[in-house]
């Protein structure tokens, strides 16, 4: 994170167009953490990264194409004319890459992920609860941080879409490979057959 | 310092310019003028200044990457780093490396929706699945002559 010498920061018209690109949008959140969240928050990082099958629940959202959770404990001195500050408190941040509308991905989160999402802000400041979504989504957004600039390299492409193309793709490889040695009549059966197999991927 | 956060923003208009770094999936710039205080929170963190956060998801190595982003983005990011405190006077030498280093804040939890995949199977994949998918809609009821044919020639991989 680098200083920018102006305290005047990005103002709120257009604010959600900045924060999409094509299908992508953009999630960025601060929030203050309590002294226990310093050692809560590793731990649970830790037990996260450990443990297989633990983020199974981010999977099953299937409009997220990556999230990523840091705990910032101090802020990069870079020297004068940049202000030493000490931060009073960690600070929990937190970024998402995913499609659909804000107000959904939301509430996907609340309901599917209730006691992991405790784990991520509950040592955070003023953390109303998950459930029931409505604070909860007040809360977020009173610590978004709109971006200035958002970049997708796939900005048509939804993570569903991303994950059907990434299991198709090997499968008409594998047909094309076969098809070489069928007659017409057989690749017909083939290709119908494989249309009928794949068909939730397409 | 040269440049307001409005100058910045405006520099960021410049359309996918991390479509330079082919490795990266999705990238960001925040500018950060304060944390908010939550009216829990006892004390106020006043952080002086804005400041700038770029995150990015991309494959491989960090450092690489890092070296990718100095040379290729050598007149970008000096106009985008250039604004920022400490940032060496010309950013596409290699202090800028050093620079962005040094800021790193370590990421304690990643979580990515297909996390082996290159860029590159992303978007071969995503090409396949467009040209299957038209292939399939184009060709109902096609004989099976035809069809045999236009599969070997129009859905190579």
């Amino acid at each position: 994170m680098t200083v920018v010498r102006s305290p005047s920061g990005p103002g709120t018209a257009g604010a959600a167009d900045r924060d999409v690109d094509g299908q992508a949008v953009a999630l960025t959140t601060f929030s203050s953490v309590k002294w226990w969240g310093r050692v809560e928050l590793p731990l649970f990082f830790a037990y996260l990264r450990l443990r297989r099958g633990s983020l199974s629940a981010l999977r099953q959202l299937s409009f997220i194409h990556s999230a990523r959770w840091a705990l910032i404990r101090r802020i990069p001195y870079n020297g004068p004319p940049q202000p030493r500050r000490r931060l009073r408190c960690p600070h929990l941040f937190f970024e998402s890459n995913f499609n659909g509308g804000w107000e959904e991905y939301i509430d996907a989160f609340s309901y599917v992920l209730p006691s992991g999402m405790w784990g991520f802000w509950g040592s955070s400041y003023g953390y109303p609860g998950s459930l029931p979504a409505g604070p909860f989504k007040a809360y977020i957004k009173r610590n978004q941080v709109v971006a200035s600039h958002y970049y997708s390299a796939y900005p048509e492409a939804t993570a569903t879409m991303v994950l059907a193309a990434l299991e198709l793709a090997p499968k008409v490889a594998a047909l094309h490979k076969r098809a070489g040695d069928m007659s017409p009549e057989e690749f017909a059966t083939a290709w119908k057959e494989f249309l009928t197999d794949f068909q939730p991927w397409l | 310092m040269r440049t307001s956060c409005a100058t910045v923003s405006r520099d960021f208009a410049i359309p996918a310019v991390l479509a330079k770094l082919p490795r990266t999936h999705f990238g960001r710039w925040v500018i950060v003028p304060s944390f908010v205080k939550d009216p829990t929170e006892p004390k106020e963190n006043d952080l002086g200044c804005s400041y700038l956060l770029f995150s990015s998801t991309f494959d491989g190595p960090l450092d690489s990457y890092v070296d990718e982003l100095c040379s290729q983005l050598a007149p970008e990011a000096e106009r985008i780093w250039g604004c920022c405190i400490g940032c060496p006077e010309s950013a596409g030498r290699p202090g800028l490396k050093a620079y962005l280093l040094h800021n790193q804040i370590e990421t304690g939890l990643f979580f990515s929706a297909y996390p082996t995949t290159s860029l590159e199977t992303v978007k071969e994949s995503l090409h396949t699945r467009e040209q299957t998918i038209a292939f399939a809609t184009r060709t109902q009821g096609m004989e099976p002559a035809a069809l045999h044919k236009a599969f070997l020639e129009e859905l190579r991989s």
